[in-house]
């Protein structure tokens, strides 16, 4: 009898345990498919500092997800309100007042005040600051906290896009206490908190249940970086990855549009993608030679080639969406007789020898070896050295330590780049540098244009880079998920929105 | 009991091996491909034209053009010289060290055979594409790093062979009567051991060859060799995949580039070692 009872109970037990069993993964797969999402990225983040750092890839994470400002960016280029639900605008347009969201706290449970906004600016201002936006803070005179839920910002002078330069991921609001260690470890106020981060692999974020704001409907979400466009289209295809807003190769995005299980979003980007020159680097500090370059480099070709068609000629560093655009594409027209002319009158009749560094996206390998052949035809022999990503911020960018390379420069309205000291085309020309100093102090609309017309003419004039197109933005996600951005009007992977279907 | 002899008429005996005239014929053609392409290729591939690009087989362009306009026959011809230059070097470079240390195994036997054999084993313990992968990772891309890469996995390769050839050989009477007549055992190596181990060096050349240029085709695929503007398979291979859907003979032509030549070195290896081993000669006979 006894014996029995328990055989019986070992059975149920075992039924009980193989429909558990059998019942778990059924369950899990459900799990996957309403609340996580993993997303691919094209190049991994070299930490996750937004206020440290000038790599796109830190705020494809971070941006809107784990950390905020007082203002954000929307998905059409809009400011709108985040940590600050409200501001105004003293009439001198001096004085910015913000009323910031209560309840607010970071991840490891800090609550957040006027305190932190203080900390956070002055921190990205100061002398020894290591944000790689300086200038967007370059007007503020002075951060005062009114009360525990105020902040008045006080300006030198009046700056037209201060709302939207606060919107910048370089511009979010970090604690005190965990400022230091947000490279490895981002705390921020976001709707996700950072999970862990597998090198070379993928950073993992969770829903953090404090929020104070509209809860997301992802529970996970996993940043996963490819930036093999063979990996890419096989991730996509096979489902391990449910997005890509950025799919790095274009020509497969036609057997992506003919699938059904995937959306195929073409939008724009902030993205002029150069050929940046060394300004001061031997025959390339000529600004002749520099002429010579731009017209010897073939730039429909390039977009037919490198990126299948998906790019927009520009004649200058600005992109082509905006109203104070102007279309300088004719500036340098395709002629290699004329870029021969050109470098006879510089004194290079025989070409020279220059290095071309490349970093890993496709544009940039692709374009490169179009751009090394169209060179070659004027006499100038490039070598092509490929670096990874790493390696391109530390030697390229930082260190200066290059002829030529191929970039596209995501954050929006740029030009004021190449008015920075120290910055990596070592260009220097004291006139583009008043206008751009107008240009911050000017609130006028109409007088900004005219200004920022005046500025992309100087810079094409200069040849300062060659100015090559503007990306295009493809994004191809699972034909359920709704939410993701079509465009990129900042640097961002903004997945508070996102949300599978039924 | 044996006797060590060069081989005679190996050539008679190589028109009834189909493996070594297969091996012979493929390797052939490969091998004059590349040769012709330092002269001449139908077209030149470091001038791109977009606007020519992705072209089908034509009287122009025998096997179309790529993704840049380039001529395909030109690039496969150049690939074929990259891969062939890269593994022979790889190879000589195996040889060149390998053997010796193979031999100074054999002769000094002891603590020296030890120290060269387990660090041939530890070299030999990694896969050889892995290590190829490690080395060009930490000297970067580029076709110096990737014969380096090849090379050093080539050497206890060699190393094994030479001292396994040079064992056999040893108390041999013509040895015993080399030592007795005063040479010194560098003579006796280099005069008589070397000659009679050559055949079996000569077939294990022939078969890392064929791995050389897998190991090429591997390490250009994952972007670790040869870089633009020369041409690569491993590096059309891979450029190629995207493009499947619309142009799948991007990556069929250097696809059947490198079967046709790891194929061909392999079979003419395997069809050398045939005519070449002393036993399996005795048989034949």
């Amino acid at each position: 009898m006894k014996v029995q009872g328990t055989l019986k109970a070992l059975r149920s037990l075992a039924v009980g345990v193989a429909l558990v069993v059998s019942a778990s993964p059924l369950a899990l797969s459900v799990a996957h498919a309403k609340s996580a999402l993993s997303l691919g990225i094209v190049l991994e983040p070299p930490h996750l500092d937004p206020t440290a750092g000038a790599a796109a890839a830190i705020d494809e994470v971070t941006y809107a997800n784990v950390f905020e400002g007082l203002t954000r960016i929307g998905p059409n280029g809009e400011v709108l309100p985040a940590l600050a639900k409200s501001w105004e605008i003293s009439e001198d347009g001096l004085t910015y007042t913000f009323e910031l969201q209560d309840g607010v706290t970071f991840h490891d449970g800090t609550p957040f005040s006027a305190e932190d906004v203080k900390f956070s600016l002055d921190r990205a201002r100061a002398e020894d600051s290591t944000n790689a936006q300086k200038p967007l803070f370059a007007a503020i005179s002075a951060v005062n906290v009114a009360d525990e839920d105020t902040v008045q910002v006080t300006l030198s002078e009046p700056v037209g896009s201060f709302l939207f330069n606060l919107g910048w991921g370089d511009a979010v609001i970090v604690s005190k206490e965990s400022a230091a260690g947000n490279k490895t470890n981002p705390i921020g106020t976001g709707p996700f908190k950072f999970d862990r981060w597998i090198k070379g692999q993928e950073i993992s974020l969770d829903r953090y249940e404090g929020y104070w704001g509209t809860p997301v409907a992802l529970e996970e979400a996993s940043f996963k970086v490819i930036a093999d466009p063979n990996a890419a289209f096989a991730a996509m295809m096979s489902g391990d990855v449910d997005a890509f807003p950025n799919f790095p190769a274009p020509e497969t995005l036609i057997q992506f549009e003919a699938d059904p299980r995937f959306k195929v979003a073409v939008g724009s980007t902030e993205g002029e993608t150069i050929l940046a020159m060394n300004n001061e680097s031997g025959p390339l500090s000529n600004k002749l030679v520099r002429q010579a370059i731009s017209h010897a480099v073939n730039k429909q070709a390039l977009i037919d080639g490198a990126m299948f068609g998906r790019g927009t000629p520009i004649g200058s560093h600005f992109a082509p969406h905006h109203p104070a655009y102007e279309d300088l594409t004719g500036t340098y027209t395709f002629d290699p007789e004329k870029a021969k002319e050109l470098l006879k009158e510089a004194g290079y009749a025989e070409g020279f020898t220059a290095t071309l560094k490349l970093p890993p996206p496709q544009y940039a390998r692709r374009g490169g070896e179009l751009i090394r052949s169209d060179l070659q035809k004027v006499g100038i022999n490039l070598e092509i050295v490929p670096l990874e990503w790493a390696q391109w911020l530390s030697e390229v960018f930082r260190e200066k330590n290059y002829d030529f390379t191929i970039v596209s420069h995501t954050e929006p309205m740029d030009i004021g780049i190449y008015a920075r000291d120290d910055y990596y085309f070592n260009y220097k020309n004291p006139a583009f540098d008043d206008i751009i100093t107008q240009l911050n102090r000017e609130t006028d609309e109409e007088k900004r244009y005219a200004l920022m017309k005046q500025a992309q003419e100087m810079i094409a004039a200069d040849a300062v880079n060659v100015f090559l197109f503007q990306l295009g933005k493809a994004g191809v996600w699972d034909a359920n998920l709704q939410g993701l951005w079509v465009n990129s009007p900042i640097q961002a992977n903004d997945i508070t929105g996102v949300s599978w279907k039924n | 009991m044996d006797t060590f002899e060069a081989p005679i008429h190996p050539f008679r005996r190589a028109w009834k091996s189909r493996s070594f005239l297969i091996g012979l014929c493929l390797a052939s053609l490969i091998l004059i491909a590349g040769f012709i392409s330092l002269f001449w290729t139908p077209h030149a591939i470091d001038s791109l034209n977009v606007a020519n690009r992705l072209q089908a087989s034509s009287s122009q362009h025998w096997l179309g053009t790529d993704q840049y306009g380039r001529d395909i026959l030109s690039m496969l011809m150049i690939g074929a010289r990259t891969s062939i230059i890269v593994a022979l070097i790889a190879v000589g470079i195996g040889l060149l060290f390998g053997v010796p240390l193979g031999l100074l195994a054999a002769t000094k036997r002891g603590l020296v055979e030890e120290a060269v054999m387990r660090t041939n084993d530890l070299i030999f313990a990694f896969p050889a594409i892995l290590s190829a992968i490690l080395i060009t990772a930490l000297l970067g891309p580029g076709a110096v790093n990737a014969v380096i890469a090849i090379g050093i996995f080539n050497i206890p390769v060699f190393a094994r062979v030479a001292r396994g050839g040079a064992l056999s050989l040893s108390g041999r009477d013509f040895l015993l009567a080399a030592r007795l007549s005063g040479k010194s055992g560098l003579r006796i190596t280099l005069e008589h051991v070397l000659p009679n181990i050559a055949n079996l060096l000569i077939v294990q050349a022939t078969i890392q060859l064929s791995l050389g240029i897998l190991a090429e085709a591997g390490l250009s695929y994952l972007g670790l060799g040869p870089q633009p503007p020369l041409a690569s398979w491993g590096r059309m291979l891979n450029e190629a995949q995207t493009m499947m859907a619309f142009a799948p003979q991007l990556a069929l032509y250097p696809g059947l580039a490198i079967v046709v030549s790891v194929l061909g070195f392999n079979l003419l290896g395997d069809g050398l070692r045939d005519l070449l081993d002393p036993r399996l000669r005795r048989r034949i006979r």
